[in-house]
């Protein structure tokens, strides 16, 4: 095992660092397929690629697998926790009552109900499962990690992709946003909240619900503060001043209080942009441009940083949740209990039973990585999991086209995108913004 | 029906309404800049404190470095952005208010106030030194980027003259000031001026003081939008001393590496390996150089190729210059200032192509600059050690007269003939007696390398940078507007 910073170190990070950063928009933007643009936009490409070459990978110079030294790996975890943190914040962002009042009462009770009914029924056993099958002893162990197993589970079967499904292409861009943009957009949101707290209780084990609390008030303190202080920023010169700043202390917040980086960068967003009123959309602003590089750092890093353990067979359960999800899009009977967030009128079934996890998967997994054992074990079978769900889906795709006959083109929805449930909204239903 | 006397009433109360009065203008930025020196020391304590430990394999232990270091650049971001803006309210340039906001949470006014680690302990400061890395390589993509060949061949006699009297002039006065002046500081015990070890020390300190700040004239000018002959005679000069700096500090720390292992004289009656030590330093840079156009060029045509943003890649570039050339012998400074030339010059079949790709540079320079050139200032005051300082401002005084008597002197020689501009003649030296990225890059080099007497010196030169950065930018800003340089003004 070389020392972190050696000279391959060194250049497997350039290389791999300049080829995500040149090649690949590279392929995206001149590629005339579709089939390449869930894999690299949304971050699963990159997660593969990192988990292939770190040192939990199979391709191994040094002693345990790899191309990169644990020590390095380790070195890059506080990056990975704050490109979490932005991914948090970004997320954040959309909690906005003015957006969310936008979007409608009505949706919001329906939708919130169905991904929450979707998560629970998943939830639920996946925890019970996890709680029979773990040990009692370990640094996190019985009821805790049982909790953070079957939130993470939850979440899984939530997620959904933003890019629009594929056989839908024909309808109006508008119908596509209300049908399935938006909701999935909150789905997303909801999942990601959901899991975050659960691996935010995980990280605090002997403090339990009292340091999960204290995790969520120091990051809506200083969200407060960056709020109040953005409303005296009148120009984009300081938005983009600003952003760096949010990002940075999020994450150093994080990593500061040892909790999940997701949710302390949510706490962080959702108070920013309700302290701060109008004058935080400069930050916004800037902030969207941010969405597509941090879903790539995170699947990258994430990869990177995984550790080489033992994977227990209550993690590959884990696999099952995509059936699960089939099962609970797909079947008369699932679809009654839980279902999907997109409209049977944008999209055919099909396409809503294989709709792929997209960029939250990612930071899912991503945020499962740095989590306490024994959650990093649910890292790889639920990239198995998604990979497959996506390749299924593209699959699918690929045949529904050569069957209508159309040309292979890139469509309206081709980048993956970040959930932006009221701002869509607002965009589609002027009159009530 | 109008009157003449109505109008000019109505115009006076509408510029009245337009630009309100400096205090208000200063109110809101004030608020803001108070409000986040106390969430700084909140998070700092929440940081070092033994609050909450995490289990997540990141935080083995409070007061994680990586902890410590994130929110130290976020809050230096937020506190010298909006002291930016109560320096604008106040008329000043913005780079004054970064720095005044890095000198007020400097650890050694805290530590003068008897509250040393309530905002930033001083054992922290070292870990803005990558954003420090790379200020210098987003600022040198800048300068090259802003330099065109035609205007380098019209005027590189005058350049090359005015280098050439400052290099000539400064360090020989310096040297001898130096060495005439009894109970120096930063010479070790034993070593008088007039042993080679203390005139190579000597010399060392002179070569030192003698660059001027790229990062300073190129900030101010981005900050006004000047342009005109003053503008990019100051660009162009800086960045031909500087080169001529770095060559002279590696044939220096040469010369002390083997003075301090005895071989000096061996070596200067040895040729061969003179030649040796001086041919390592001309590699360097012609390594630089070279790998500078390769980057140049590629930046090139990516930036040609694709519609993609720019502003990640060229910030990955400098950190990855700035990070790993150093291993590799290469210059950071001069490698990207050669990438900014070569994007622009290089020769091309489609000129509109290459004019929009440097645009589009220069767009996207100025939005990554920004952040950056924030966290380098207020880093720079952060830097100030005021108890240094006070133990030795006479002979920072002196210095400090001795060096911008010289340069001025010089430049006024430099710029006599009928060839140069009056603008530049009269407000040239302004420039080029600032003084901050380079200069703080060798004393930090000085600093790690020559561990003692290193020590003392780098903290007199950091002394002398802060003072110069305190009153040159806004003296600088004057300068350019005086000269009608800046529009609107």
């Amino acid at each position: 095992m070389t020392a972190p910073g050696s000279s391959l170190d060194t250049l497997v990070l350039l290389l791999v660092g300049g080829g995500l950063a040149l090649g690949l928009p590279h392929v995206t933007a001149r590629s005339r397929r579709r089939f390449w643009h869930p894999w690299i936009n949304t971050g699963l490409l990159p997660l593969l690629l990192g988990i292939m070459i770190g040192p939990a990978g199979p391709l191994g110079v040094h002693g345990d697998g790899g191309w990169l030294s644990r020590a390095t790996a380790d070195a890059l975890k506080p990056f990975l926790a704050v490109a979490l943190a932005a991914a948090g914040v970004v997320l954040g962002t959309q909690l906005r009552p003015a957006y969310l009042a936008a979007a409608g009462r009505e949706f919001l009770w329906r939708e919130s109900r169905r991904a929450l009914t979707t998560f629970v029924v998943v939830a639920m056993p996946a925890a019970a499962v996890a709680w029979w099958l773990l040990p009692r002893d370990g640094p996190l162990a019985g009821t805790w990690a049982a909790v953070a197993i079957g939130g993470v589970a939850g979440a899984a079967a939530v997620v959904t992709s933003q890019r629009l499904p594929s056989a839908a292409t024909h309808h109006p861009a508008q119908r596509l946003i209300i049908g399935h943009v938006v909701p999935a957009g909150w789905w997303n949101l909801l999942a990601c909240l959901l899991s975050a707290f659960a691996l935010g209780i995980g990280d605090h084990p002997g403090q339990g619900l009292n340091g999960l609390l204290l995790a969520l008030v120091l990051p809506a303190i200083l969200g407060l503060l960056l709020g109040r202080t953005a409303t005296t920023a009148p120009s984009s010169t300081e938005a983009l001043v600003l952003l760096p700043a949010v990002v940075a202390l999020a994450g150093g917040l994080a990593l500061a209080l040892g909790g999940a980086p997701l949710l302390t960068g949510m706490v962080v967003g959702a108070m920013l942009v309700n302290a701060g009123g109008g004058r935080v959309v400069l930050v916004e602003r800037a902030m969207d441009e941010l969405e597509q590089p941090i879903a790539m750092a995170a699947g990258l890093l994430a990869g990177l940083c995984l550790e080489s353990t033992a994977i227990p067979m209550v993690a590959w359960l884990m696999v099952l949740v995509i059936p699960l999800r089939w099962l609970l899009r797909g079947s008369r009977w699932g679809g009654r209990i839980a279902g999907s967030p997109t409209r049977p009128d944008v999209a055919s079934w099909r396409a809503r039973l294989l709709a792929p996890a997209g960029a939250s998967g990612v930071l899912l997994i991503a945020g499962a990585s740095i989590a306490p054992a024994p959650l990093p074990a649910l890292v790889i079978p639920l990239t198995v999991a998604f990979a497959l769900g996506t390749l299924l889906s593209e699959m699918r795709a690929e045949v529904g086209r050569l069957e209508k006959n159309e040309p292979a083109s890139r469509g309206v929805g081709q980048g993956e995108r970040a959930p932006e449930p009221g701002r869509a909204a607002q965009v589609t239903t002027p009159q009530r913004a | 029906m109008i009157t003449h006397s109505q109008i000019y009433r109505r115009t006076i109360a509408a510029q009245t309404a337009a630009t309100p009065p400096w205090w208000r203008r200063l109110t809101p930025p004030l608020i803001a800049l108070v409000m986040a020196g106390a969430s700084l020391a909140l998070l700092m304590q929440v940081a070092r404190s033994n609050g909450l430990t995490g289990s997540n394999g990141i935080t083995a232990s409070p007061g994680s470095p990586a902890a410590v270091q994130l929110i130290l650049v976020g809050m230096v971001l937020v506190s010298g952005a909006f002291a930016g803006r109560c320096a604008e309210a106040l008329k000043l340039p913005r780079l004054t208010g970064y720095l005044l906001a890095g000198v007020a949470l400097s650890p050694s006014v805290w530590e003068l106030l008897g509250a040393p680690d309530l905002l930033i302990p001083r054992s922290s400061l070292a870990t803005l030194d990558p954003a420090n890395d790379l200020a210098v390589g987003v600022i040198a993509l800048m300068a090259g980027a802003e330099i065109e060949a035609r205007w380098l061949r019209q005027r590189l006699r005058t350049l090359l003259k005015i280098a050439g009297a400052e290099t000539l002039l400064v360090p020989s006065l310096l040297l001898g000031c130096l060495l005439l002046l009894p109970g120096i500081p930063f010479m070790p015990p034993g070593t008088s001026g007039l042993t080679v070890t203390g005139v190579l020390i000597a010399a060392l300190a002179a070569i030192m003081l003698l660059p001027n700040g790229p990062t300073v004239v190129i900030t101010v000018i981005k900050e006004t939008g000047a342009s005109g002959p003053l503008t990019r005679m100051l660009m162009g000069a800086s960045v031909v001393l500087d080169a001529g700096v770095i060559l002279l500090f590696s044939v220096v720390t040469t010369l002390l590496d083997l003075a301090a292992g005895g071989h000096l004289a061996g070596a200067l009656l040895d040729t061969g390996a003179l030649f040796g030590a001086v041919g390592a330093v001309l590699a360097g840079l012609g390594s630089s150089v070279v790998l500078g156009l390769a980057i140049g060029w590629g930046l090139r045509r990516y930036a040609e190729h694709t519609e993609h943003r720019l502003g990640w890649l060229v910030l990955g570039l400098a950190l990855a210059v700035a990070a790993l050339g150093v291993h590799a012998g290469v210059k950071p400074l001069f490698c990207l200032l050669t990438a900014g030339f070569a994007f622009g010059n290089l020769p091309s079949a489609d000129p509109g192509r290459v004019e929009a790709a440097r645009q589009r540079l220069r767009a996207t320079l100025a939005q990554v600059g920004m952040p950056v050139f924030v966290v380098f200032f207020t880093a720079a005051g952060l830097h100030i050690d005021l108890t240094a300082l006070a133990s030795g401002w006479v002979l920072v005084l002196v210095l400090l007269v001795v060096r911008d008597g010289a340069i001025i002197a010089a430049v006024r020689v430099a710029t006599r003939g009928p060839e140069v501009e009056p603008a530049v003649r009269r407000s040239l030296w302004l420039g080029m007696v600032s003084q901050a990225g380079v200069t703080l890059a060798l004393a930090q080099i000085v600093r790690v390398r020559y561990p003692g007497w290193g020590d003392i010196l780098a903290t007199f030169i950091v002394a002398m940078v802060t003072l110069h950065e305190l009153w040159v930018p806004v003296a600088l800003s004057w300068a350019l507007r005086r000269e009608g340089e800046v529009p609107n003004s």
